[in-house]
């Protein structure tokens, strides 16, 4: 399996982090983690490694930078645009997806009421992103 | 030959030259003997013009060999000549002239010679620019005039088909026989003008006679001894004489007036005046006399007098009672409106042309603050009105000039110098001649009214706004709860596993009770989301096919094996959001299917169609509902079973969507037997 990129989690909620963290220690996933509660952090430290391959899980629902408006600042910056950009919500509104997924999310993870559940969902978007080459 | 021989011989020339000059003067004085004495044969005694005429055309034709004579009267006052007689084929069988010809004075030959009065022969009328043809055309024509006393009074005309036909001798003898004829010509239509005359003023006679029987003025004349010489039938009528007025001829009127009177509410005045007007002689127009069955009459009395003797008079009775209420009704009305106008609540204006004031009502000048005396004959928009607002009533006046009425709204100034807001209707006004001569405006102070309307539409906005945030609210909270919801239930998971063997029993059974009531409270905030998510949108005047949108929908539900769910017949289309429609649909067959307690349970969709809307019916043979709880089970997170997992927010939807279509939902059920809800739609919208 490809484990070559790095995962930045943009969400405001520490469990959050902690719950991811886990997810990658069961599953044995020891790929690079960064973690950042502010949206601004995470665009100004991207903007320092654009060379790497990263994949970014957004939350949407955030107390300053609302997801969708780091999502917009995102695909709008030439250098950011080729990232992918998947998107970690308990919304399954129809109008925040396809708003997401306009706006060039390269996913959308609803999150489960489970941790059971939780765990497989992120398993199969670690296999899956594992599999797919980047740019 | 010797100069005596030449002599004698030229003697006897000239004597045979007299003897054959003698012999054609006999000859043709016989001729015209011969000729007049046929004529005067003929007509001398008819009286008759046309038969007179007739008779001279055909002797004429047959002297001078030819088929076709034709008399002119030459008629001086029309300035034209009229056929009056023609012979040969110019007759029909019925002895009618054919293409009977009319000439003016002057035109064609015979025209011309009615106006020179001078008797031509044309030898050749192709070379004559002035031939008229009638009904065959003829190469030589004859044509003398009939004169009497230095006038023109007739032609006789012949024509024939070849050239040269007519000789000199010919026409100086129809020119003396036109001499001999003309007094008898003249006097036969001095006769037929005179009978003319006569039938004429016999049948205007008549006529008037008719017409003064049918007026409807009522005439009676009387000679100078109070005798009638005629009346009419209003006469009698009006009257109540119950004999035809023929019959009153010759009747006295002394006492006439005596028996009539009972007929007028003042018999005395009517008898006085009488006798006034016969005593005067002078004329009299315009009484007016009231009758006791209520007609009203008007009675003019105009005297007759010839070379200044009374010859009698005439007395006319007109009935002018419609005209007096009409014209008593007519001001009635005008007192009637200008009451109405005077304190209606609306300000009235009327203007010139010009926008000069001509009226104002009482309520204008409380709306204007004016007294009438500053507004009369000034410019109403310098008065009232800004630049802006001049403008726009100029546009107005334009239409009002062109006919056109309506209303519109102006901006204008009170005398305090108050802005206020008026909604006039402006109409043209006409004179009798249907001249626009300036317009009228009907004003209502709408400045409260505006006022209202703008707070009105404030209040919507806000309403909407409040509404719209309330909804945002109830969705940014429910995902805010959810959050935290999924981090406990991570947290008690890594709490359970990373400490699997020290929990006992109990313990375990607590995490599993805790892990239901994390799973409850889930679906509460689900359903919350779910109604906040409900909205009026534009869809919702889609045309939806509930048949397809449940042959869709049933497959994809949980329905247990003892359930059935029933269509009973194919569902109809109807007007609404497919996914709106789908929720009510589902709820209510997930409710049925929730409650049921039998063994063999069914769910059965039907539907009875009203004019406007369908009426449908989802009922089941379940638990059924407590009459006391019908209104409960619509309200939101109540739920039934106190253990469900049913948020209990189904119904309360299924409730807040068909209020967006304006319907309700209604339901009939029996504890232990089931329930049936019953809710319309309206029919599918109609396609523009």
């Amino acid at each position: 399996m490809n484990k070559d990129f790095k995962i930045y989690l943009i969400d405001d909620d520490p469990i959050e982090v902690l719950k991811l963290e886990r997810v990658m220690k069961t599953l044995n996933f020891n790929c690079e983690f960064e973690h950042f509660s502010f949206g601004s952090d995470a665009i100004t430290r991207l903007s320092d490694e654009y060379k790497k391959k990263i994949i970014i899980l957004l939350d949407l629902n955030m107390s300053k930078l609302s997801g969708i408006e780091i999502l917009k600042i995102i695909k709008k910056e030439i250098s950011l645009k080729k990232i992918p950009v998947v998107i970690l919500s308990t919304s399954n509104n129809v109008r925040d997806i396809s708003e997401c997924y306009k706006y060039g999310a390269a996913g959308y993870l609803v999150k489960p009421l489970r941790y059971e559940d939780y765990l497989s969902k992120i398993q199969c978007l670690f296999h899956y992103w594992a599999i797919n080459e980047f740019a | 030959m010797t100069k005596n021989e030449v002599i004698q011989e030229n003697i006897k020339l000239k004597d045979e030259i007299k003897n054959l000059r003698l012999i054609h003067y006999n000859l043709i004085q016989n001729n015209e003997a011969k000729l007049v004495t046929k004529i005067i044969n003929k007509i001398f005694d008819k009286f008759d013009l046309y038969q007179i005429a007739w008779h001279i055309a055909k002797t004429i034709a047959d002297y001078l060999n030819t088929d076709d004579c034709v008399i002119y009267e030459v008629i001086e006052a029309e300035n034209c000549l009229k056929q009056i007689a023609a012979s040969g084929h110019k007759i029909s069988h019925s002895g009618e002239i054919i293409n009977k010809l009319e000439l003016k004075i002057g035109e064609g030959i015979c025209g011309h010679v009615a106006k020179t009065g001078i008797a031509e022969i044309v030898n050749n009328t192709s070379e004559d620019y002035r031939y008229v043809p009638d009904i065959n055309f003829n190469m030589s024509e004859l044509t003398v005039p009939i004169i009497l006393d230095g006038r023109i009074i007739g032609i006789i005309d012949s024509e024939h088909p070849n050239k040269n036909h007519f000789k000199i001798e010919q026409l100086t003898i129809i020119e003396n026989i036109c001499k001999i004829i003309a007094l008898k010509i003249k006097n036969a239509i001095d006769i037929r003008d005179k009978e003319k005359f006569k039938n004429n003023v016999l049948k205007s006679e008549k006529r008037l006679a008719s017409l003064i029987q049918n007026l409807d003025t009522a005439l009676l004349l009387e000679d100078e001894n109070r005798k009638i010489i005629f009346t009419n039938e209003k006469f009698c009528q009006i009257f109540n004489i119950p004999i035809s007025p023929k019959l009153l001829k010759g009747a006295d009127c002394t006492t006439a007036a005596e028996t009539t009177k009972h007929l007028f509410t003042n018999p005395n005045e009517f008898i006085t005046r009488i006798d006034y007007l016969l005593s005067r002689k002078e004329k009299v127009i315009g009484d007016e006399l009231k009758m006791v069955n209520g007609l009203v009459l008007e009675r003019d009395y105009i005297p007759i007098f010839e070379n200044d003797e009374y010859q009698g008079h005439l007395w006319s009775y007109k009935d002018i009672t419609l005209q007096r209420n009409y014209n008593k009704s007519i001001e009635l009305q005008k007192n009637k409106y200008s009451n109405i106008i005077n304190n209606m609540n609306l300000g009235l204006i009327e203007v010139d042309n010009d926008d000069n004031i001509l009226l104002v009502n009482k309520s204008f000048l409380e709306m204007s603050g004016y007294e009438e005396d500053e507004l009369i004959g000034k410019k109403a928009s310098e008065i009232f009105l800004g630049e802006i607002e001049k403008m726009q009533l100029f546009t107005q006046n334009k239409k009002r000039k062109e006919g056109v009425s309506d209303s519109y709204e102006l901006k204008v100034k009170t005398k305090l110098g108050v802005q206020r807001h008026w909604l006039i209707s402006g109409a043209p006004n006409y004179n009798l001649r249907g001249e626009i001569i300036g317009s009228i405006g009907v004003h209502l102070d709408i400045s409260d009214f505006k006022l209202l309307q703008s707070q009105k539409e404030k209040l919507l906005i806000k309403i909407k706004k409040s509404n719209e945030e309330l909804q945002d609210y109830a969705y940014a909270v429910s995902h805010d709860l959810k959050s935290p919801l999924r981090n406990i239930n991570a947290l008690l998971s890594w709490l359970k596993s990373d400490n699997e063997k020290l929990f006992d029993e109990t313990s375990l059974e607590y995490f599993r009770q805790l892990d239901l009531t994390i799973e409850k409270m889930e679906n509460l905030i689900n359903g919350i989301l779910h109604h906040s998510s409900i909205r009026e949108s534009d869809s919702d005047n889609n045309t939806t096919d509930i048949q397809k949108l449940l042959d869709e929908l049933i497959p994809s539900l949980h329905i247990p094996s003892n359930v059935e769910v029933k269509i009973i017949k194919k569902l109809p289309c109807v007007k609404g959001d497919a996914v709106k429609l789908e929720q009510v649909f589902l709820n209510l067959i997930n409710n049925a299917v929730e409650h049921m307690d039998k063994p063999l349970g069914f769910v059965k969709i039907d539907y009875i169609e009203h004019p406007t809307e369908y009426e449908f019916s989802i009922s089941d043979n379940g638990h059924g509902i407590e009459e006391e709880d019908f209104i409960k089970i619509f309200k939101m997170f109540y739920s039934h079973k106190a253990k469900s997992n049913n948020c209990g927010i189904g119904l309360s939807m299924v409730k807040k969507i068909l209020s967006i279509y304006d319907s309700k939902i209604e339901l009939e059920s029996k504890l232990g037997l089931g329930t049936t809800f019953y809710f319309k739609l309206k029919k599918q919208s109609i396609q523009t």
